[in-house]
């Protein structure tokens, strides 16, 4: 549902025969040119709009006219607000009836009554036009010009590559890179005066490290150096990064030790843990009871 | 770079987490030897009963982790120090950065620490710490094996708060103060009517107003079975270590006999309910209440339970009667400036 607006902008354009195409679309949203073809797709195939390409005119129409795109509930302006609850319930206490108040925004449907207690946020604020014209400019990677009101020296102006919106302290953050002072800086929303969005486009520095910036007190994951005897390409999704160091040796994040454990234990190619001695001291443990257990 | 473990740190779920854990690091250093139930009594523990109103899971923990475990060691005559917050806390990182020291320095003292939420939403005790790695050791009561917690995270939990408690020197206490000591905190358990050292609303009771909203919420039907089932289970646990505890203390406050009687009749009382709160069918699972064929009976249990908690407590109120008439503390100068 997130992509209706653009939808019903595509619809309108078909109507009028103005056959639009993706390059259009993505023009007019700030979106990248797959993203506009994916929409279209969708319109397409889970809408099951009779729309035909026609290339002569490089543009979409509708082969029968009488279709109608589902009924939609929600204006521009409810979706923008709707997407600003999205991230603020993302950004709370990490419950799993908040995790779902957050989904729920997420697909921007209107469904079910919520019974409990669940926090409210204000939507009156500036703040969510601010976050709106933020967000895309994140998504676009354009590069945005702010006059900024900072407690210790007063109004400045600066530009910023900005990376990622997150909420803590019950205050909505921005990060992101400002080249001119080569550093990651923080700005809070409720401070910025003047916004603007630049045409400059931007790529993420490799030095960015996005989990440090989040509205929750996150755990580290423990951090192993360990030696195989073959090439490793154990899946991300278990939980664990692996980044190859040199040789045979790779470091591994993780967050459950029993998993690698199991992990180290099964494959053939493990040769030893270089660090940290408490890892391979629970390994040697583990391996020594299951050789009791054995010779029982 | 230092490390160092101590041994013999050991803990078993037998009581509250807090009692567990306090049990376990004060035995592994020597520095108590009796049973653990006389150790819940002198702490206050075995008459700890909080509620929140709709008797969710977590009831059985809100009764004030900060308060009660700096109370605790207070009565047992023992100096300590509650490193906490809320994990949105903004000067969580000083927090943390200090509570890091000052564990490993009780640890280097042969003291282990007390940790609520290293991993799990439960205490767990600190035993050892590794500098080359930046971790901390400790145990919980649902793992067999030591478990490891890094530098960074502590203080990093799921929960929203967290606590992390240094026991220090004690001084010698006579044994009959720390009696009297924790009756009146028992007395001042079942007389604060709300907890809200943290969530400022009257959702959290204690004592005899935990009472009712366990009953009425019993009464009203809508409540958690699981959350119903464990404050039960828990007083259950905790009232038995109090009927134990008067056993103990009345061969040397004899006056305390009434008062005995009481808590050996609200033990009774316990048994009975226990018996209509048939154990989960499969090890590690929680109590559940089964609204159908249980629910009358825990009521009427339960009812009971208050009635002979409060006889209980007013017994506990007459033995200390000029203790708790004396007690007022001018801390506002309000005597000087009349």
């Amino acid at each position: 549902m997130s992509n209706m607006h653009r939808l019903i902008w595509f619809d309108k354009q078909m109507r009028a025969l103005v056959y639009p195409n993706r390059g259009n679309m993505a023009e007019k949203y700030e979106i990248s040119i797959r993203q506009a073809q994916r929409d279209i797709d969708y319109l397409k195939n889970s809408l099951e709009a009779p729309i035909r390409y026609d290339a002569k005119r490089r543009g979409y129409y509708y082969e029968d006219e009488s279709y109608i795109l589902p009924n939609v509930y929600i204006n521009d302006l409810q979706r923008r607000m709707l997407k600003f609850l999205a991230y603020r319930y993302e950004n709370y206490t990490q419950t799993p009836k908040v995790a779902q108040m957050s989904e729920l925004f997420k697909k921007l449907a209107e469904e079910e009554e919520i019974d409990d207690e669940i926090p409210i946020f204000d939507l009156g604020k500036p703040v969510v036009h601010l976050y709106y014209t933020i967000y895309n400019a994140i998504c676009s990677k354009k590069k945005l010009k702010f006059l900024y009101s900072d407690p210790y020296r007063g109004e400045i102006s600066f530009k910023l590559d900005p990376y990622k919106l997150f909420f803590r302290y019950n205050t909505d953050h921005l990060v992101g890179y400002n080249n001119e002072h080569q550093n990651f800086t923080v700005l809070r929303l409720d401070r910025i005066k003047e916004l603007q969005v630049l045409s400059e486009s931007f790529t993420i520095s490799d030095k960015f490290e996005e989990r440090k910036y989040s509205g929750f007190v996150e755990k580290e994951p423990y951090v192993a150096r360990v030696r195989f005897t073959g090439e490793q390409h154990i899946k991300v999704d278990r939980g664990m990064k692996i980044r190859h160091l040199e040789g045979l040796t790779y470091e591994i994040q993780f967050f459950d030790a029993e998993e690698l454990i199991n992990l180290l234990i099964c494959s053939s190619c493990f040769d030893k843990v270089l660090s940290p001695k408490w890892l391979n001291k629970k390994i040697i443990t583990r391996c020594e009871e299951l050789i009791a257990r054995l010779r029982e | 770079m230092g490390a160092r473990v101590l041994e013999n740190v050991k803990l078993i779920k037998e009581s509250r987490g807090f009692v567990d854990c306090l049990y376990s690091v004060l035995t592994a250093a020597g520095r108590f030897k009796g049973a653990k139930y006389l150790l819940s009594g002198m702490a206050g523990f075995a008459f700890i009963f909080s509620a929140h109103k709709e008797l969710i899971v977590a009831s059985t923990e809100m009764y004030g982790l900060r308060t009660t475990a700096l109370n605790s060691l207070d009565i047992l005559g023992y100096y300590s120090e509650v490193y906490c917050g809320l994990k949105n806390c903004l000067t969580f990182p000083l927090h943390q950065k200090k509570a890091i020291i000052r564990t490993k320095e009780s640890i280097d003292a042969g003291m282990g620490t007390i940790v609520w939420a290293p991993g799990i939403t439960d205490f767990g005790v600190i035993f050892g710490y590794d500098d080359e790695d930046g971790v901390f050791f400790y145990r919980d009561r649902h793992h067999k094996d030591e478990q490891i917690l890094l530098y960074d995270n502590l203080g990093r939990v799921e929960a929203t708060f967290w606590m992390c408690q240094i026991i220090g020197d004690s001084i010698e206490k006579d044994i009959k103060d720390i009696y009297l000591d924790s009756l009146e905190y028992a007395v001042d358990i079942w007389e604060t009517p709300y907890l809200d050292e943290v969530v400022h609303n009257r959702a959290l009771a204690s004592g005899r107003k935990a009472y009712e909203y366990l009953i009425d919420g019993m009464k009203s039907g809508s409540f958690s079975e699981l959350g119903a089932a464990r404050l039960i289970y828990f007083n259950v646990i905790a009232r038995e270590e109090a009927y134990l505890y008067m056993e103990i203390v009345k061969e040397e406050l004899p006056e305390c006999y009434p008062a005995y009687l009481k808590y050996k009749e609200l033990h009774d009382i316990y048994q009975n309910i226990k018996g209509s709160l048939p154990p989960p069918s499969m090890p590690g699972q929680e109590y559940r209440i089964d609204r159908t064929n249980q629910l009358p009976q825990l009521i009427e249990g339960c009812m009971k339970a208050a009635q002979v908690e409060e006889e209980a407590v007013n017994e506990l109120k007459l033995l200390l009667k000029e203790r708790l008439s004396n007690r007022y503390v001018d801390i506002l100068d309000v005597k000087k400036f009349k």
